[in-house]
């Protein structure tokens, strides 16, 4: 288990990178933090890792105090037990496939042939171990993430913290490894942390997710859960795509009438239908302004009173462009925020 | 402030893990010494009563003055001193300016932008003359064109009957049509380089519009130019300024004195005071030059994008030009190469200059055990130990001062990279470039002020292998620290930090992963200056004596015996060895000169 208590980071100017954060990852989890560019969540991956210390707080691993400000204690990355896998890979160009996922091996003293071995083993699991003796600019972009990803798995880290490391793959690729990182979870039974910009990604892999914004923690929750149950506005339009309805004026105002009192209103893309409501409903005449068909989704644009609205729909819809529609949505999926964008 | 201690203590566990921001701060306190140091030092010589002075000023030694400016800019001896230099000085940067643009641009032109033959051997080859020892060139001149002035062998022209004008033989004109001929291949390559690298959109869109090719040349390429033609002249004027050599062989018969030379003369006449105050001056044009080329540097980075794809064609069809011009060409090599190496050879084997019998051919001046008449030097420079030892000497502290320079600037390059401690990794960055304002041969009169007395705990080191090390050293590290931090930069400090991740203290992870990466650039952090260094002339002849001889300043030592042949030898030798390594290491290190070209 690892726990984060009050920790900020901050980088000299007045902005803090990370502020105050708390946050509980269980064993054996998958969680993501989850963010757009400069949240702060490779900031505090990189704290768990020990690369950057903070400049309040406490971590923990399972009891381990690893950075205590206040307390003044520290143990450094060499000593934390952890692997982490960059976004770039960074792997060593001077040292063969074998060579790299050694390394951590050798730096802990295993015997030559244990250690090869347990390499061997760890390339094994990635499915790389046909190229061990290729140096890192021998191998594709696939390939060098998964031998990134042996020369953590190979010294058995308690934790595996991986910084967007499919972001540099083509979307094929990716796929693929969304798939490979979750049975290696699943087989090695290790805590990941993994940090990501895209929603899609933590949403398909994650058991929790942890949305941050500005070096604030937004919301901790299991991916399901945060997507029907988003804690506020933010996390309600960074979740989900294509994103959540947040209109506003006379639009806002139809749907709060029906949802209930608040300043704000969100309803997801495919909460929208269209046609004949269903009894209490919530219910608008629309016009089609544009259909975005997409194989096996169809996007609708709809103008509706004073305001737009995006409706995704998983059929093929009968509609076209300049159309009059009934849209509706039912009353539990209108979300309805306060003054300060927390949900009601 | 109880609540801060444990807060001290936190940042010292973390220190303690990672000796960067120690590193760092030992970097930076070592580069000051060597670097801001001697500075202050001379400054302070320049303003403070020297030992044997004291009659002169009429103050104690040590004590404050205006002795020594009044005595620089003011007295009745100003105008030899200090004011006549200056203007020669100006002269000569002017005329080489002038020279090396016409030559050098014309060429740059001439390459990248007509369909001349031979464009490719002709752009290899025009930097050739950069590759030689700056005063090859004067060596050379002197060989053909020496009149009875100065003692020794008679020139060429000479013996062949014909007296040759003491305004041709010495002074400003050969100074600037030699150091010329040694400049010209830096804006040959500044503006070739500006040429390839202006968008061709630029010129395409002009050429769309109905411009003509010369329209275009004249009213867009050439604005587009005039950045690296500014940087170009200000490259030259600054490296005109610290330059010693070609003045002090062609310039002393005549009494033709700049400011470098000046500065020599008044540190061997121990005139400490004065020296102090040209170097001064010397400093403070450097900096400026720099300083303003590197604001028209960043204009030019503003001004002139990278390259677009596809240009239309950019090369002018010279038609019936081609070889006329081809001509033009080639007479420039011959002229700054083929003539002056050629000269230097056949003078070293004819016993006098210009007679073409047979029996007036000889290998003496290489090869014989005895030379009547060559006192200083009684014997070919092959034989006895004095061009081996002068080797030996070069090699070991060029080498020494250049493996320092390498590893100084990975180093640099490391702590400005891993970003643990910013304010000193700014401040290292800043004072490691330093240097580069400064002439060297000013620097070594400043280094020579702080180093030539014991100060504390460090000893005398004038006339010691170590002071020429570290001077080396320090003047070549603007070069290979910014290589180092570019291979740094480059590389990231990811790499490094995946292996402590995987458990690697922090000696394994610079012995295993940072120096095994960097290997390509620790060589080429140290055979650039190498290369440069074993040329080096103006550092080195402020700080060696008889007992420290190079092989540069073997071969002033043969000029100022007047042994000709002998002299000619040595710096064949040079030119052989310096032009051999530098295209080696162009071949190794893969880079060209063109980065280099502050070397």
């Amino acid at each position: 288990m690892i726990t984060l208590r009050g920790v900020s980071k901050s980088y000299g100017g007045s902005d803090l990178a990370v502020r105050d954060l708390d946050l509980v990852i269980p064993t054996g989890s998958f969680m993501c933090l989850l963010g757009p560019s400069g949240c702060g969540k490779t900031t505090t991956l990189r704290m768990i890792a020990g690369l950057e210390q903070p400049s309040s707080g406490t971590i923990e691993v399972d009891g381990r105090v690893l950075d205590s400000v206040e307390r003044g204690l520290y143990v450094p990355p060499e000593k934390r037990r952890m692997g982490l896998v960059f976004q770039n890979y960074a792997l060593w160009p001077h040292l063969t496939v074998l060579g790299n996922t050694e390394f951590g091996l050798r730096m802990r003293k295993v015997p030559a042939a244990e250690r090869r071995e347990r390499a061997i083993e760890a390339l094994r699991m990635v499915r790389v171990d046909d190229a061990m003796e290729r140096y890192p600019a021998q191998l594709s972009g696939g390939q060098q993430q998964r031998v990134a990803l042996a020369r953590m798995l190979a010294i058995n880290p308690s934790v595996l913290l991986l910084d967007e490391p499919l972001s540099n793959l083509d979307a094929r690729l990716r796929l693929e490894m969304r798939a490979e990182l979750k049975r290696i979870h699943e087989e090695s039974g290790t805590t990941v942390v993994f940090v990501t910009h895209d929603q899609l990604e933590a949403m398909t892999m994650a058991t929790d997710v942890a949305v941050m914004e500005a070096g604030r923690l937004q919301q901790v929750a299991p991916p399901m859960e945060m997507y029907h149950r988003p804690a506020n506005r933010f996390v309600a339009e960074f979740v989900g795509s294509p994103p959540m309805n947040l209109p506003s004026g006379a639009l806002a105002e139809s749907l709060l009438r029906c949802a209930g009192a608040g300043s704000g209103v969100g309803v997801r893309p495919e909460a929208l239908r269209l046609g004949d409501p269903e009894p209490g409903a919530w219910q608008e005449e629309a016009v089609v302004e544009a259909v975005l068909p997409a194989g096996s989704s169809w996007t609708v644009r709809l103008r509706v009173l004073d305001g737009e609205l995006f409706a995704l729909s998983f059929r093929e819809l009968d509609v076209e462009a300049g159309q009059k529609v009934r849209v509706w949505a039912r009353r539990g999926q209108v979300h309805v925020f306060d003054a300060e964008g927390v949900r009601v | 402030m109880f609540k801060s201690r444990p807060r001290i203590r936190y940042r010292l566990q973390v220190l303690r893990h990672d000796p960067t921001a120690a590193m760092g701060l030992v970097l930076a306190v070592l580069l000051v010494y060597l670097v801001v140091a001697p500075l202050g030092a001379v400054l302070s010589d320049a303003f403070r009563v020297q030992f044997g002075d004291q009659v002169h000023a009429g103050q104690q030694p040590g004590e404050w003055t205006g002795y020594y400016l009044w005595r620089v800019f003011r007295s009745r001896i100003a105008e030899l001193i200090f004011w006549e230099p200056l203007l020669n000085t100006v002269v000569v940067s002017l005329g080489t300016v002038a020279f090396a643009l016409l030559v050098g641009g014309g060429m740059a032109l001439l390459v990248a932008r007509t369909d001349v033959p031979g464009r490719r051997f002709l752009a290899g080859a025009l930097v050739v003359p950069y590759m030689l020892p700056s005063w090859t060139f004067s060596l050379a001149w002197l060989t053909l064109f020496k009149n009875e002035r100065a003692g020794g062998q008679p020139g060429v022209l000479q013996a062949a009957g014909v007296r040759t004008p003491d305004w041709l033989a010495y002074g400003a004109v050969p100074i600037i049509v030699t150091l010329g001929l040694h400049y010209f291949p830096f804006v040959f390559l500044l503006v070739g380089n500006a040429l390839r690298r202006i968008d061709s959109q630029l010129e395409d869109s002009a050429r769309i519009l109905g411009a003509s090719r010369a329209t275009v040349l004249r009213r867009i390429t050439g604005p587009l130019l005039l950045p690296a033609l500014s940087s170009a002249v200000l490259l030259v004027v600054g490296r005109v300024l610290g330059t010693f050599g070609t003045p002090y062989i062609l310039g002393l018969p005549a009494d033709y004195r700049v400011l470098s030379t000046g500065l020599y003369q008044s540190i061997r006449d121990r005139s400490t005071g004065v020296a102090s105050v040209l170097a001064g001056v010397i400093v403070i044009i450097g900096v400026l030059v720099v300083l303003v080329d590197m604001r028209l540097m960043r204009e030019q980075r503003r001004f002139v994008t990278v390259g677009g794809k596809g240009a239309m064609d950019r090369v002018g069809h010279l038609r019936r030009g081609r070889w006329p011009l081809w001509s033009v060409a080639a007479g420039v090599l011959i002229l700054s190469v083929v003539v002056p190496i050629m000269t230097l050879l056949l003078s070293t084997v004819m016993r006098t200059p210009g007679v073409w019998r047979l029996d007036n051919f000889t290998l003496d001046f290489w090869l014989a055990e005895s030379l009547p008449g060559a006192v200083g030097f009684p014997h070919g420079v092959l034989r006895g130990g004095e061009l081996w030892e002068a080797a030996y000497n070069s090699l070991v502290i060029v080498g020494l001062a250049s493996v320092i320079c390498g590893v100084l600037g990975l180093l640099v390059g490391y702590v400005v990279v891993r970003g643990t401690a910013p304010r000193v990794a700014a401040f290292l960055r800043q004072v490691s470039f330093l240097p580069y304002l400064i002439p060297g041969i000013a620097f070594a009169a400043a280094s020579l002020s702080l180093f030539a007395v014991q100060r504390g705990p460090v000893p005398a080191l004038y006339g010691t292998t170590a002071l020429l090390v570290l001077v080396m050293a320090v003047t070549h590290l603007p070069y290979s620290s910014r290589s180092g931090i570019a291979a740094m930069t480059q590389l990231g400090r990811e790499p490094e930090e995946a292996a402590q991740i995987c458990g690697a203290s922090w000696p394994a992870r610079m012995r295993r992963i940072v120096f095994p990466i960097q290997k390509g650039a620790l060589v080429t952090g140290v055979v650039l200056p190498f290369v440069s260094g074993l040329k080096e002339l103006s550092i080195v002849i402020m700080l060696t004596t008889t007992g420290t001889q190079l092989l540069t300043t073997l071969s002033i030592t043969l000029v100022d015996y007047g042994y000709t042949q002998l002299a000619n030898a040595v710096v064949l030798m040079i030119a052989l060895v310096s032009f051999t390594m530098t295209y080696l290491a162009q071949r190794l290190t893969r880079s060209s000169l063109a980065s280099g070209l502050g070397g």
